[in-house]
């Protein structure tokens, strides 16, 4: 009993420790309800009868939306293509790319998630396109130089991450036109996640510098704790299907969602802290089979968006390749 | 415990759309609400973030809450769907930048325990940490902690007994 006692003052003061009083909730909180309440979105639904537009002409505007997206879609796309095709990429060195990382990082900030289309209620023509420019700008950006080497692996999986959120982006349009709110909660899920992952490793890169032996395996060591005991890689490295047995179960984005961070997590954890050069050659090896694993749980993201069972599959396969290889990496150079 | 009968008259004015008579309701609840958060999600920062949703979305579901029932577990189960919420989106760590400085007068061994101790608090599953920050960190009784999970009293105890055993557990490994 004593012992309980003693573990349950140790857990409070653990706590404590990292909750500081927070004397302005209260007004910070009243502040927030006025200002929501007061808003279109705050009301209360079920206090007033809401206008029904006629079904026809929502099916109408809709349809109308879809083919005006579509076109500025294909547009931006082949524009991007075009960037990339016929611009030489110039090489920067790594303050000048990390400034230009931080600028972009900023900006992505002040465009937020782009999660505002939630409901088939909401405006959502208007919404998610400061975002999409946003993500359009990142993707010029990354395409229009060549990266420091350091940061190599990492920008070659930005450079997807950022396509996957664009990709969120068109999918949360099409849901929407199509008044399937089912498919726009698991679109604007994923676009959330794409917005954390490109955000961690946007950090990363302008947080980058060369660390010690110690100062790197110890950020390689703290970064792990959470791959270690990653709740959302067991249900997908198993064999058969368990969680993921129906793709499109929100158990099955939440496993995704988990296990990216998990993985995400050690490989800016890498960029962050970088490798010292005794460690070089391992360091690349990691972040190679990290970057495998990540490919692999965004094929199976893309897969959930387009009910895409077989591609689903690959990436697990991949992921489950690419899992192992990590393990061993690390216990590599953690236990070496 | 039963509910005040002020407290009912309060509860009443705030379901006919009172907002000040919904706010003196609130106010008491929102420490309680920031610590359940903070034990969950360990970052304080999230954890105002997930209070200040909660508040929204109890006023918007204000009618929901049956009468006689207490508004406490009410809103703290609102706040706990709230955490699952934020560990699912996690858009808000891109936005945590600045770690809660630690005083000074910590000793190093009781940062790096407090550090493993969050950490093997974040490894439990959701059902058990959650029993364990209502019961040990917000000292609330098993009753309250069941009314807010949904679950019984009995399966609250057996989630506390069990979350308690394999913090030890945790504690010793990362010790060796």
């Amino acid at each position: 009993m004593d012992s309980e006692r003693a573990l349950k003052i140790e857990l409070r003061q653990a706590l404590d420790e990292v909750l500081p009083p927070a004397p302005w909730l209260e007004s910070a909180v009243r502040e927030d309800l006025r200002k929501r309440r007061s808003s279109r979105s705050g009301s209360r639904a079920q206090d007033k009868p809401r206008m029904v537009w006629p079904r026809s002409a929502m099916q109408f505007a809709a349809a109308l939306l879809v083919v005006v997206l579509a076109a500025a879609a294909l547009t931006a796309v082949l524009d991007l293509r075009y960037r990339a095709a016929h611009v030489v990429p110039a090489t920067m060195d790594v303050t000048a790319y990390q400034a230009m990382v931080s600028r972009d990082l900023d900006r992505l900030l002040s465009a937020g998630n782009g999660v505002d289309c939630v409901t088939l209620q909401s405006t959502c023509p208007a919404s998610g396109t400061p975002v999409l420019n946003t993500y359009m700008r990142l993707a010029d950006d990354l395409n229009g130089s060549e990266p420091p080497a350091r940061f190599a692996v990492i920008i070659a999986q930005l450079r997807r991450h950022v396509g996957a959120a664009i990709a969120d982006l068109d999918a949360v349009r099409a849901a929407y036109a199509a008044q399937d709110q089912t498919g726009l909660d698991r679109a604007n899920y994923l676009l959330n996640a794409q917005g954390v992952s490109v955000g961690t490793m946007f950090r990363s890169i302008v947080q980058s510098r060369e660390g010690s032996n110690l100062a790197y395996v110890e950020s390689l060591r703290t970064a792990n704790q959470n791959l270690a005991v990653c709740t959302g890689c067991q249900p997908l490295e198993r064999t058969g299907s368990v969680d993921c047995a129906a793709i499109q179960t929100a158990v099955c984005e939440a496993d995704i969602v988990y296990a990216t961070s998990d993985v995400e997590s050690v490989e800016a954890a890498l960029v962050s802290v970088g490798a010292p050069s005794s460690l070089e050659a391992q360091d690349a090896l990691l972040q190679r089979d990290l970057a495998r694993a990540d490919s692999g749980l965004l094929a199976m993201a893309n897969a959930q968006l387009t009910d895409d069972q077989a591609g689903f599959d690959a990436g697990r396969q991949v992921l489950q390749q690419a899992l192992s290889m990590v393990e061993a990496d690390i216990a590599g150079i953690l236990g070496g | 415990m039963a509910v005040l009968p002020a407290a009912m008259t309060l509860l009443e004015a705030a379901k006919l759309g009172d907002d000040n008579a919904f706010e003196i309701l609130l106010q008491p609840l929102l420490e309680p609400g920031y610590r359940l958060a903070g034990g969950m999600l360990q970052d304080h920062q999230a954890a105002e973030d997930a209070v200040q949703e909660a508040a929204f979305k109890a006023w918007r579901k204000l009618r929901q809450l049956r009468d006689g029932s207490e508004m406490r577990p009410w809103f703290l189960g609102i706040v706990a769907n709230e955490c699952r919420s934020v560990r699912r989106s996690r858009w808000s760590s891109v936005m945590k930048l600045v770690e809660p400085a630690r005083a000074d007068s910590v000793s190093a061994d009781a940062v790096v325990s407090g550090i493993e101790l969050r950490s093997a608090l974040r490894a439990l599953d959701e059902k058990k940490r959650l029993a364990l920050v209502l019961h040990w960190y917000l000292d609330l009784p098993l009753e309250e902690v069941a009314t807010i999970t949904g679950s019984s009293v009995h399966a609250v105890e057996g989630q506390v007994q069990r979350g308690m055993h394999e913090l030890r557990q945790r504690m010793k490994e990362s010790h060796g």
